[in-house]
């Protein structure tokens, strides 16, 4: 964590390539929970209990007071004592005290006029001057030097909440491409259970057909069997019987034929 | 005033913070017998406070130390202090400087006129 803190005296730190590179969605709920509960400054410091104080009222001191510019005029005089002659004297109540005091001083020679009133005179207004004209620069050299540590440590805390932002933007993106190829995955994996189911189908009607085929043949070799038997049976009564048949029995034969021929137009 | 450290009191875990210095009360503290603002005295009674005041070698300190932090805690150890310690400190010794002349130097020997 402080190798993070690249300090170099009077330059603030700033991670710009990290934080700009990449537009970061809101905090999330859980982090918000805990910037709120952990933050950089705390600024109920009255109710702060240091948790597992050794004694009471141990923990931090309350935070200095912001400096109110308003409290005195030309950075010398308090705005009370112009306030105080306010309702007898006007605006510019003090301004003719001190007027008619000086005039009191000078005349009465309690300030004497010297060659030192005069240095004192030019040294003022050369100071007033310099105020004006590069007084501003100077005041915002010397609040920079002031902040540059303060902004340091506070970048540390938001560079590590941008990054765990980051981080939790990343997981969120793996989640939604994951989940995208879980529609691919159910898909493939139907395509997968029809051909599955198809091959299953293919390789049934093949069997089936093989015991189809098998059993066929046992049918065709049954016919053959029978239908040589058959005409073998045939032919051998043919045979026999044609080795019967003798002229003198077919001529007996035609005789009883023609018998009855004779004998059945007489019914 | 009396309230106000009452009140500081009643909040436990005041540490002698700066702007807190003075207001934790512990025993054997002593108090001044008048804990108003010096602004909220009315001049006839200021004579009267005056001699209410401590005036031990310690009293005349804790009266310089008093003066010290309130002044610093005001104008310096605030969040964005500005320029205005150092004019006021600046104004300061210049009015103290040209007051130990004028007592107990030489400028008096440079006046230009001997009535006024």
């Amino acid at each position: 964590m402080l190798s993070r803190i690249l300090f170099k005296a009077g330059r603030p730190v700033s991670s710009c390539v990290r934080v700009a590179a990449r537009m970061s969605s809101s905090t999330p709920s859980t982090l918000q929970v805990v910037d709120k509960n952990y933050p950089a400054r705390v600024q109920d410091w009255e109710n702060f209990k240091m948790p597992g104080a050794p004694y009471e009222g141990m923990g931090p001191l309350p935070p200095v007071p912001d400096f109110d510019e308003n409290l005195v005029r030309h950075y010398v005089i308090p705005e009370y004592w112009f306030d105080f002659l306010y309702p007898r004297t006007g605006a510019t109540g003090m301004y003719t005290l001190m007027a008619g005091f000086s005039a009191m001083l000078v005349s009465k020679e309690f300030f004497v006029y010297t060659p030192d009133a005069w240095y004192a005179a030019t040294l003022l207004l050369t100071v007033a001057g310099l105020n004006k004209v590069a007084g501003k620069d100077i005041r915002n050299l010397f609040d920079n030097m002031r902040t540059d540590e303060l902004k340091a440590l506070d970048q540390v805390k938001s560079d590590q909440m941008e990054h765990i932002k980051q981080t939790v933007d990343e997981i969120k993106l793996e989640q939604w491409r994951s989940g995208s190829t879980e529609m691919i995955n159910d898909a493939l994996k139907n395509n997968l259970a029809m051909m599955l189911e198809t091959e299953y189908l293919n390789r049934q009607a093949t069997v089936v057909e093989a015991v189809k085929r098998k059993l066929d043949y046992q049918v065709e070799v049954q016919k053959v069997d029978s239908q040589l038997a058959h005409g073998h049976m045939v032919k051998w009564i043919e045979e026999k019987v044609m080795n019967t048949i003798t002229p003198a029995s077919q001529k007996t034969t035609l005789a009883a034929c023609i018998a009855q021929l004779n004998a059945m137009p007489a019914k | 005033m009396a309230e106000k450290i009452a009140e500081t009191v009643a909040r436990n875990g005041i540490a002698l913070h700066p702007k807190y210095y003075g207001a934790k009360l512990e025993p054997g503290m002593k108090l001044p017998g008048d804990t108003r603002l010096f602004r909220d005295i009315k001049l006839c009674e200021v004579p009267q406070w005056i001699m209410k005041r401590n005036f031990t070698p310690l009293g005349m300190w804790f009266w310089v130390k008093r003066l010290k932090w309130g002044w610093q805690s005001k104008y310096l150890h605030v969040r964005a202090p500005k320029g205005h310690y150092y004019a006021q400190l600046a104004v300061c010794a210049s009015i103290a400087f040209y007051l130990s002349e004028y007592i107990d130097g030489g400028i008096k020997h440079e006046r230009h006129r001997k009535y006024h």
